[in-house]
C-alpha cells in the first residue's frame, strides 16, 4: 500500500533534476560565491554605515532600513539575471538531446513535466533566498525596519522567482535552443515588465511601493499588517500571470515538443530581406549596386565561410543590419538636436542602451565561434587540416571584425549628434574621448569573448560567463567603494579606481559636456588611462589566444616541439600513472 | 616494409580516468587495419592521438609515416585523413562549397581543385550532388562525402572512426566497397568499427581493445590460431558409414566429427591441417563427396572470446 502510493506520487523527473545539479560543482560554486558576496556585502556596507563612535550604539540605529531596501534589490537583480539563465534550458536542452520525445512517452503527463521542471528550477532559487533570511534578521535588528517590511519584501522576491521561472519555462518550451529560450525569455520579460499597461506585473515595482506603505493609499499606513494585506490583494495579479505562464508552458510543451532549430538571427534577415528588395523593385525597379559574390574560397577557408556563408557575415546581410539599427537611430538623433542642448542627458541614455545591445550582439558572436563549431561537431575536422591554430583564429575573427564596424557606425551617429549640441568648446575632447572609449570597450569585449569561447564547450555558458565577468568589470567600482568609502574624492586615486569600470568611464566623459563636476583634466587623464589599459588588456588576450590557439582549441601545438632529452610536459604529469577509474 | 604507424607504449589520460593503458602497435604501409573494442575501450582515444587531437598522452613513441606525433604535428597534420565518429557538416554550404573549403584548408593548388574534386565525387558516387546543400543529403551520403573530403589531399593514413555507424545496409554496404577501393589503391587504413563481419572481410590485420589495452593483435589467421578456436568444415558423403567415420577421425587435425542428419561436421585444430588438405586426404580414404563446405571464421565469436565487456 505505502509502496503503490510513494509510486503513485512519486516525483522521478525532479529527482533527476536535483540530483543532476547537485552533481555539479559549479553551481555549488555559484551558490557559495553568491552567499559569500550578500555576507559581504551586508559586512563592508554596514561598516561603512556605522557610527565612528562605536560606544554609541545608538547613533547606529534605523540603518537597517536603507541597507535592507539595498539589499533587497541586490537580491532582485540576482533573481532577475539567474532565473532566467537557470531556466531557460530546462525543456530546450531536452529537446537539444532528442530526449523530450522520450519523456512524453513515458508515464509522466505534461502537467507532471512541467510542474516537476518548474519545481526543480524554483527550490535552488528558493534555497538561495532562505539564506538571505539571516541577514534579513542582522538587518532587522539594526532598527528602522518593522515586520510587515520584511514580511513583503521577502514575500516578493518569492513571488518575482516564482513568475519568472514560469514565464523562462514557458519560453523553454515554445523554442527548439536554450538560447533561443534566453533570448525570447529576455525579451518577453522586457516587454511585459517595461509596458505601462502591465508594468504592475513587475515584483520589485510592487516592493518599492510597499516599502513607503504607498499601495493602495499613497500615503503613511496606520498599521503595518494593512501594508501587508495591501501587498497580498496587489500581488494576485502577479499569481494570475505566473499561472497563466505555466499554462502557456504546458500548451506549447506538446505543440512545440518537434520544433526545429531556427536560427531567429537568420530568418529575422530573410524577412527584412525580402521587405527591402519589395522596396527596392518599388522604388528603383530591382536595381542591385552590391551583388553578393557566389565565390569559391582560396586560400583563407575559414574567413571565407565567416564572411560569406554565416547570418551576421555577408556583405549584404550587414547592409542591412546597419540600415535597420541606422535609421531609427538618424531620426531619433535628428529630432533630439532641433530640440538643442537640453536633450544631452537623453543622448547619454541612448548611448549607454546603444552600447549595451552593441556589446551583447558582440559577445553572442564572439563567444560562438569556436562553441558554435564545438557543439555541430566541426572543430576537430578543421583541427586536423594544417591550418595552424593561430589562422584559424584570425580567420573566425574577421566577420566579428566586420559586424563591429557595423554596430559602431549607429553609435558614431548618436556621438557625432550629441556633439554637434554641446558646448564648442568641449566638442574635440568629447568626441576623441568618447569614440576612443566605445571602440576599446568593444574592442575588449570582443576579444574576452573569444577567449572565453575557447575554455567554454557550449555557446550559452559562454555567453553566460562573458556577461558575468563584464557584469562584475561594470560594477567593480561600486565595490570599491563599498570597501572604501574615502574613493569618492577626486583625486588620483578615485582616478585610478574609475578606470575599473566602464559605466563610471562613461559616465565622467558625459560630465565634460554639461556638468562639470570634476575639471576637464580629471576626465581626460581618467579616460585616457582607462583607454589605455582596456586596449592592452584586450591586445593581452589576443595575444594569449593566438599563441596559445592550439593548446585552447584542443590540439598538439608545434610548441611542443622540443630539443631531445628534454621532458615532454605532458610525460611529467605522467609519471604517476592514476589508477582507473 | 615501411610502418605507417608506430605506436609503442601509449598511454592516455582523462583527468582519474586511464582510457589507454600502453598499447603498442604497428601498421606497415599499405594494410587495413581494423581495430575493434567495446564503447569506451580506447579506440577513438587512440585514433585521436594520431589525429594529433588529444594533447594529454604519454608514450615512448607515436609515429604517423615517421613524424612524431607530438613533436611534428603539422607534418602528421599533412599525411592524415581523419573521419570522426559523427557527422560535423556546416550548414548552408553546398557539397561543392564543403569540399572547396576543405581543399583550400589543405592548401591544395587552386589550378588542381576542381579537378580533384570531381575525383573524388566521382570515386564517392557523388558528383549527382555537387551542389545539393550538404544537411540535406542521406545519412550514407554524408558519410561518402566525409571520405570524398578526407580523399582531398592524397593522404598516406587513412583514420576512420567507426565510418558506418548508423547507416542503413545499403549505405554500409556502399561505404564497404568504398573502402575496398581505396584499399585496392593502396591506402593504409585504420579503421574502428563494431560490425565485426564487414572488419573481417576488409582488414588485413586486426586489434582488439578492451579496457585500453589490447589484448590481441595479427592477422584474422594468427588471432584464430591464438585463441585455439576450431575449423569447422560441413561435408556430405555419399558412402558414409561408421567405418568411414573412424578413418576419417583419424586424419591428423582433426578434433572432432560430429554426424548430423544430411551431413559430418568435421572440427579441425587450426593450424594443423589445410582445408585442402583434409579434402585430398578424405578422397584418399575412399569417401565421395558431394558436399565440401568449410565454415567461415566467426570473428564474432574471437571477438567474444578475448573480451568480456568491461570498459576502462
Amino acid at each position: 500500500m505505502i509502496s503503490k502510493l510513494r509510486n503513485r506520487f512519486s516525483l522521478p523527473l525532479l529527482a533527476r533534476e536535483l540530483t543532476q545539479q547537485a552533481g555539479r560543482k559549479s553551481l555549488y560554486a555559484a551558490r557559495t560565491a553568491l552567499v559569500l558576496g550578500m555576507i559581504l556585502w551586508i559586512w563592508l556596507a554596514a561598516g561603512s554605515r556605522f557610527s565612528q563612535d562605536s560606544t554609541l550604539s545608538i547613533n547606529n540605529l534605523g540603518i537597517g532600513r536603507s541597507l535592507l531596501r539595498e539589499l533587497v534589490n541586490v537580491l532582485f537583480i540576482g533573481v532577475y539575471v539567474l532565473v532566467p539563465l537557470l531556466t531557460s534550458g530546462s525543456i530546450a536542452r531536452e529537446k537539444e538531446n532528442d530526449s523530450l520525445q522520450l519523456l512524453l512517452l513515458t508515464r509522466l503527463g505534461p502537467w507532471a513535466i512541467i510542474l516537476e521542471k518548474y519545481l526543480s528550477r524554483v527550490l535552488p532559487m528558493l534555497l538561495f533566498l532562505f539564506c538571505a533570511l539571516p541577514v534579513f534578521a542582522y538587518l532587522y535588528s539594526l532598527g528602522g525596519i518593522t515586520e510587515d517590511v520584511v514580511f513583503s519584501s521577502f514575500y516578493l522576491l518569492v513571488l518575482a522567482v516564482l513568475q519568472l521561472n514560469a514565464l523562462c519555462l514557458a519560453c523553454s518550451a515554445g523554442t527548439g535552443t536554450t538560447m533561443s529560450a534566453l533570448v525570447t525569455s529576455v525579451v518577453i520579460a522586457l516587454g511585459v515588465f517595461a509596458c505601462p499597461v502591465t508594468t504592475f506585473l513587475f515584483p520589485p515595482l510592487l516592493n518599492w511601493l510597499a516599502f513607503d506603505g504607498r499601495i493602495f493609499n499613497y500615503g503613511t499606513v496606520d498599521s503595518g499588517w494593512q501594508n501587508v494585506f495591501s501587498v497580498l490583494m496587489a500581488s494576485i495579479p502577479i499569481w494570475i500571470s505566473t499561472g497563466v505562464f505555466l499554462i502557456l508552458a504546458r500548451w506549447l510543451l506538446i505543440r512545440r515538443s518537434a520544433v526545429k532549430t531556427t536560427n531567429l538571427i537568420y530568418v529575422f534577415f530573410q524577412k527584412l530581406d525580402k521587405v527591402f528588395n519589395e522596396w527596392n523593385k518599388e522604388m528603383t525597379g530591382g536595381i542591385i549596386l552590391i551583388q553578393d559574390r557566389n565565390d569559391l574560397p582560396e586560400f583563407e577557408p575559414v574567413a571565407w565561410k565567416e564572411t560569406r556563408k554565416t547570418a551576421v557575415g555577408t556583405a549584404r546581410y550587414l547592409i542591412r543590419l546597419l540600415v535597420a539599427l541606422e535609421l531609427p537611430t538618424l531620426f531619433f538623433c535628428a529630432f533630439l538636436m532641433t530640440e538643442g542642448v537640453q536633450n544631452v542627458t537623453i543622448f547619454y541614455s541612448f548611448t549607454l542602451l546603444l552600447l549595451g545591445i552593441a556589446i551583447l550582439i558582440l559577445i553572442n558572436k564572439s563567444s560562438g565561434l569556436i562553441t558554435q563549431e564545438r557543439m555541430q561537431q566541426t572543430l576537430d575536422v578543421v583541427l586536423t587540416t594544417p591550418l595552424e591554430g593561430k589562422d584559424i583564429l584570425l580567420q573566425k575573427s574577421r566577420g566579428v571584425r566586420k559586424l563591429w564596424i557595423i554596430l559602431m557606425i549607429p553609435l558614431a551617429t548618436v556621438v557625432v549628434s550629441k556633439t554637434l549640441i554641446i558646448n564648442p568648446e568641449h566638442q574635440f575632447s568629447y568626441l576623441f574621448l568618447i569614440g576612443g572609449f566605445i571602440a576599446a570597450t568593444a574592442y575588449f569585449c570582443i576579444w574576452l569573448s573569444i577567449y572565453i569561447g575557447l575554455k567554454q564547450k557550449r555557446h550559452i555558458y559562454a555567453v553566460m560567463t562573458t556577461m558575468g565577468v563584464i557584469g562584475m568589470w561594470c560594477v567593480s567600482f561600486k565595490l570599491v567603494q563599498l570597501i572604501d568609502p574615502s574613493s569618492m574624492s577626486r583625486d588620483s586615486y578615485t582616478s585610478f579606481l574609475m578606470i575599473l569600470s566602464p559605466v563610471e568611464v562613461l559616465r565622467l566623459i558625459d560630465q565634460i559636456t554639461e556638468y562639470f563636476l570634476y575639471d576637464e583634466a580629471f576626465i581626460f587623464s581618467t579616460a585616457l588611462g582607462y583607454i589605455a589599459y582596456t586596449v592592452a588588456m584586450a591586445l593581452g588576450i589576443r595575444m594569449y589566444c593566438l599563441r596559445q590557439a592550439d593548446r585552447l582549441l584542443g590540439r598538439i601545438s608545434d610548441e611542443n616541439s622540443k630539443p631531445e632529452g628534454v621532458p615532454n610536459p605532458a610525460e611529467k604529469s605522467l609519471q604517476e600513472e592514476p589508477s582507473p577509474a | 616494409m615501411t610502418n605507417i604507424v608506430e605506436i609503442r607504449n601509449l598511454k592516455v589520460v582523462y583527468g582519474n580516468l586511464t582510457a589507454v593503458k600502453g598499447i603498442s602497435f604497428t601498421i606497415p604501409k599499405g594494410e587495413v587495419f581494423g581495430f575493434i573494442g567495446p564503447n569506451g575501450a580506447g579506440k577513438s582515444s587512440t585514433i585521436k592521438v594520431l589525429a594529433t587531437l588529444q594533447r594529454n598522452f604519454y608514450a615512448e613513441a607515436v609515429r604517423v609515416n615517421g613524424f612524431d606525433v607530438r613533436l611534428q604535428p603539422q607534418k602528421v597534420r599533412q599525411c592524415i585523413g581523419y573521419m570522426p565518429d559523427f557527422f560535423g557538416v556546416y550548414d548552408n554550404l553546398t557539397a561543392r562549397e564543403y569540399l572547396h573549403f576543405f581543399a583550400a584548408a589543405y592548401k591544395l593548388d587552386l589550378d588542381k581543385r576542381e579537378a580533384i574534386i570531381s575525383d573524388v565525387l566521382e570515386l564517392t558516387d557523388l558528383t549527382h550532388k555537387i551542389d545539393a546543400q550538404v544537411d540535406s543529403l542521406s545519412r550514407g551520403m554524408k558519410q561518402r562525402l566525409a571520405l570524398a573530403r578526407v580523399l582531398l589531399h592524397d593522404p598516406d593514413l587513412l583514420l576512420l572512426d567507426e565510418p558506418a555507424s548508423g547507416l542503413d545496409p545499403r549505405a554500409r554496404i556502399e561505404i564497404r566497397e568504398l573502402l575496398r577501393a581505396l584499399r585496392d589503391m593502396g591506402k593504409t587504413i585504420l579503421i574502428s568499427s563494431h560490425i565485426l563481419h564487414e572488419l573481417s572481410q576488409l582488414c588485413t590485420s586486426i586489434g582488439i581493445i578492451e579496457t585500453g589495452k589490447l589484448v590481441a593483435q595479427g592477422t584474422l589467421d594468427d588471432i584464430y590460431e591464438l585463441l585455439s578456436l576450431r575449423r569447422i568444415v560441413h561435408t556430405q558423403i555419399t558412402n558414409l558409414d561408421e567405418e568411414m567415420v573412424e578413418r576419417i577421425g583419424h586424419i591428423p587435425g582433426v578434433d572432432s566429427l560430429e554426424r548430423q542428419v544430411d551431413r559430418l561436421v568435421i572440427r579441425l585444430k587450426e593450424g594443423e591441417t589445410p582445408i585442402e588438405e583434409l579434402h585430398e586426404k578424405i578422397v584418399e580414404n575412399g569417401a565421395r563427396i558431394r558436399m565440401f563446405q568449410p565454415e567461415a571464421m566467426d570473428m564474432e565469436t574471437a571477438f567474444m572470446k578475448l573480451t568480456e565487456g568491461k570498459t576502462a
